[in-house]
């Protein structure tokens, strides 16, 4: 049962590159007496899932709906695992292989509900938060959609939610 | 009225079109039916693409109004 305690969050929409330093001294800062925390750099891998290699990964986001989708989702990880802080930022535009996507970090007072939460919200972040994804190479451009391993990576936490 | 498009469906329809003389009241089920008639192109009857108006998305029975944004968005695909 998670208490009732208010959890520091924040989550951004950036547009330009992602300062993971800031946002884990941040973190370090609002959070002082954690006993954990676990970050997640997502990077944008150099191929495809055919194996072909990537020129860049084109980012679309919605000028409405994108920001308050992340924030959501960071709001719904706080109000379900017993965690003390949160960062996420998740990149739009056009980024290069190797470029971070995106950051999510989570601060607790142990380390399985920071590990955990983290996980839920990458799975989240996947499936819910509002962007588009195209890829460019040699092959021209293709969009990307959320595969069905995705989309069970998604509703595994429902499953859990629905047999407790 | 203009709409929108995003992800996969854009590159059907463009990413923002004004549709001329479509009046307010069509529910979204009429207005994607309307759009397909009008731009000879299908895809958007496929309810794969959700429609948001006003930035929340809507189910099919909704019924735009005048001066309502109405958005069609593919599946989504962060992280």
């Amino acid at each position: 049962m998670k208490p009732n305690t208010t959890v520091w969050i924040d989550a951004e929409l950036s547009l330009g590159l992602i300062d993971r330093v800031r946002r884990v001294n941040a973190l370090r800062h609002a959070v002082p007496d954690c006993g954990a925390m676990v970050t997640f750099d997502g990077m944008v891998r150099p191929s495809s899932k055919e194996g072909e290699s990537i020129e860049a990964l084109i980012l679309d986001h919605h000028p409405e709906m994108t920001a308050p989708s992340i924030e959501r989702i960071a709001h719904d990880g706080a109000a379900r695992f017993d965690v003390q802080g949160i960062s996420v930022a998740h990149r739009s535009g056009r980024l290069l292989p190797g470029d971070m996507i995106v950051f999510v970090a989570v601060a607790s007072a142990h380390r399985r509900a920071a590990f955990e939460c983290a996980d839920y919200l990458m799975d989240r972040l996947k499936t819910d938060a509002v962007f588009w994804k195209r890829e460019q190479g040699g092959f021209g451009e293709r969009w990307i959609e959320p595969t069905s391993a995705d989309k069970k990576d998604r509703e595994r936490w429902y499953e859990e939610t629905a047999g407790h | 009225m203009r709409l929108g498009f995003y992800g996969r469906i854009s590159t059907t329809y463009g990413n923002d079109i004004d549709v001329p003389a479509v009046s307010a009241g069509l529910s979204i089920a009429e207005l994607r039916r309307e759009l397909a008639r009008r731009s000879g192109y299908e895809d958007i009857l496929d309810p794969i693409y959700r429609a948001a108006v006003n930035n929340v998305i809507v189910t099919e029975d909704h019924h735009v109004r005048e001066g309502d944004r109405v958005d069609f968005l593919s599946p989504l695909s962060g992280g």
